[in-house]
Formats: C-alpha cells, structure tokens, sequence
C-alpha cells in the first residue's frame, strides 16, 4: 500500500511541477528542484520517517538504469554528427575532465573544505552510477558524492542556457558537450529541451566523461600529493 | 495497444540496464553496469541487430520523464545533510562555481574548435 502511496505522491508532485514549468519555461521553475524540494518539506512537515520514503519509492529509481542505457538513441540518430566533430568531441570532454578536477582542487584548497569533502567532490561532474562507485574508490563518502552529484545537475539544468550564452558559445554540439560534461543526465534533461543535438551530444558527454574521469583520477591524485597536502 | 507496446519496449531497455550490471558484476569491469548496457545497445543498434523502430516509443517516454527519475535520489538530501553540517556554504559555491567553470571551459574549446574546422574545411574547397 505505501509502495503506492508514496510513488504515486512522488510522480503527483513532479507532473505538477512538470506541467507548471511547461507553461512558462522559465529555468527557475526547474521541475526536478522543486520536486525534491517540495517532497522533503513533506517529509519533514508529516514527519514521515525518511527511510520508509526511500524503501517505497524504489519503483522510481528503479528507472535511473533503464534511463541511462536509453542515451544510446539520441546518441545514434546522431551518428552523423559524431563523425563530422570527433576530435573536438574527444578534446573538449578530455578537457573538460581535467578543468573539473583542478577547479576542485583549487576551491577546495583555498575553502580549506579538508581532504574526505575534497574526494567525495571529485565525481561531481558524472552521473550518479559512475560517481558512487568512483567516490567509494578514491576514499570519498558515496552519499556525499550523490549529494554533490544532484545539486551539480540540477544547477546545470539551471544555469547552463544563460552561461553559454553569456559565453557565447554558439554550436549546438559544444552546447551539448558542455551540459553533459559539467552537469551530466541531470542536465541533459535541459539539453534535450534544447535540440535533439544538444540531447544526443549531452548524452555521449556523460558516458566518455564517465570513462575518462574514472581513468584520470586516481593518477591525478597520485600526482597531487607530490604538490599540496590536503588535511 | 499502444501501452503494452511500450512497456514492452522499456522492458527491453531496462533488460539492457540488468545485463550490463551482471556484466561489470561478473568480469569486475571498473564502469557501472548502466553504462555497459548503454553501450551494448548502441552496438546493436549499429550493427542493425535491434532498430531504432523497435524501441522508439518507450525509449521517447523514458528521456521525456527522465528528470522524475532522479527525484527520490534528491531527497536523499535530507538524510545526509549532517554530512555537511558547517562546512554546507562554500561546499555549495564550490559546486555551482565548478559547475560553471566546466560548463563556460568545454563549450568554448568545442565551440573554437569546430569553427576552426569548419574554417579549415571552406579553405580546402
């Protein structure tokens, strides 16, 4: 019965929120923010225990591996694409792991955030299958890593229209590859509102920033402690 | 019809996700097993083995209510905010302005190098 009830007020509150910002498109009213958002308030107004939320609405996150396993269409209607702009494709998502790595570091050098926080932030960028298990290797706490993950996404799918056009940066393809790279599947969900480019490119972001990040970490942190030692 | 047609088809997707899980549980593969299955069905869908006709329409549900899926996982939030505790203000600007950087960085090195290509390409005609 509660598997019922709290899928069901789960999807409720989303539709709601889906259908408001359907109606504006305003980035603000980002419907997975105010979701969870909302759900939490809930939580903590009825005083439901949260463990009892989490068991209940595993139906729901049941679809987080179908949903990743279905970035493989968008990604093949784009095949031409992939061809035309591979190497800046490769490039930019090269790039894009090792400016994620350092801009961490460099904060969290200079916020003093300690060494366990500055590990568990590391896979902010990926998605969340990928982060966790990266997290658990490097030393980092997972649940802070899924954390940082959601609230990075959600900013992404935020944020990333008025920063690229405050960049001016103007191909759909590097649109694409920079949402999925700095705010994964989260974020994607915005690319995908963008074109069905933005959405496919997003999408191949995610799984070679995935790979990349997962082989780049461990020797950059290797290499790190020959430089600056964190707490 | 219809309804049973796509749940078949996410049925099929979501085989995808379990297989590939199996995969990296098995052979100890160091990528998580969604993403294996995600590339085991762009292999099949380049070598023509499954058609784009056939998953079509559960595949569109899915990405279109992708966001909902993440709900529960955000919630998770709430039981793990003590982690935080009083370190949660430049943990939080150090993840919008990461997130940022990332994004501004990849989108102007892509965005340089395509139209350099593209450059290079009007100039060999």
């Amino acid at each position: 019965m509660n598997l019922l009830i709290y899928s069901l007020l789960t999807m409720a509150v989303f539709g709601a929120f889906q259908k408001l910002y359907n109606w504006k498109k305003w980035p603000v009213l980002n419907p997975l923010f105010w979701s969870i958002t909302t759900l939490i308030a809930f939580i903590l107004i009825s005083e439901v225990d949260y463990e009892v939320y989490r068991q209940n609405t595993q139906v729901i996150s049941f679809f987080l591996g179908p949903a990743t396993v279905v970035l493989a269409v968008p990604l093949y209607r784009q095949r031409q694409l992939l061809k035309t702009y591979w190497l800046p494709i490769i490039l930019g998502i090269g790039f894009s792991v090792i400016v994620s790595a350092l801009s961490i570091t460099f904060f969290s050098v200079i916020f003093n955030l300690g060494s366990l926080l500055h590990l568990s932030l590391l896979p902010k960028s990926l998605t969340t299958p990928i982060g966790i298990s990266l997290s658990a290797d490097i030393g980092g706490i997972p649940a802070l890593t899924v954390i940082s993950i959601i609230i990075t996404g959600i900013a992404g799918a935020i944020l990333s229209p008025f920063f690229l056009g405050l960049a001016k940066i103007k191909h759909p393809v590097a649109k694409g590859i920079a949402i999925g790279a700095s705010s994964h599947v989260v974020g994607t969900t915005k690319a995908i509102e963008l074109g069905e480019v933005e959405g496919a490119m997003s999408s191949l972001s995610i799984a070679l920033a995935g790979i990349m990040t997962y082989f780049f970490i461990p020797p950059y942190l290797i290499l790190l402690q020959h430089f600056i030692v964190l707490k | 019809m219809n309804i049973l047609k796509i749940t078949l088809q996410i049925l099929f997707i979501a085989f995808f996700a379990v297989i590939g899980k199996w995969l990296s549980a098995t052979f100890h593969l160091p990528l998580p097993g969604n993403l294996i299955g995600m590339f085991l069905l762009l292999f099949l869908l380049f070598t023509g083995i499954v058609k784009e006709v056939h998953i079509q329409k559960g595949a569109n549900l899915l990405l279109q209510y992708m966001a909902l899926f993440f709900v529960p996982s955000g919630v998770a939030i709430l039981a793990n905010m003590t982690l935080i505790r009083g370190q949660w203000l430049p943990w939080l600007v150090l993840v919008l302005v990461t997130t940022i950087i990332v994004l501004i960085a990849t989108g102007k090195l892509v965005d340089h190098l395509i139209a350099k290509g593209d450059l290079n390409e009007s100039v060999d005609l």
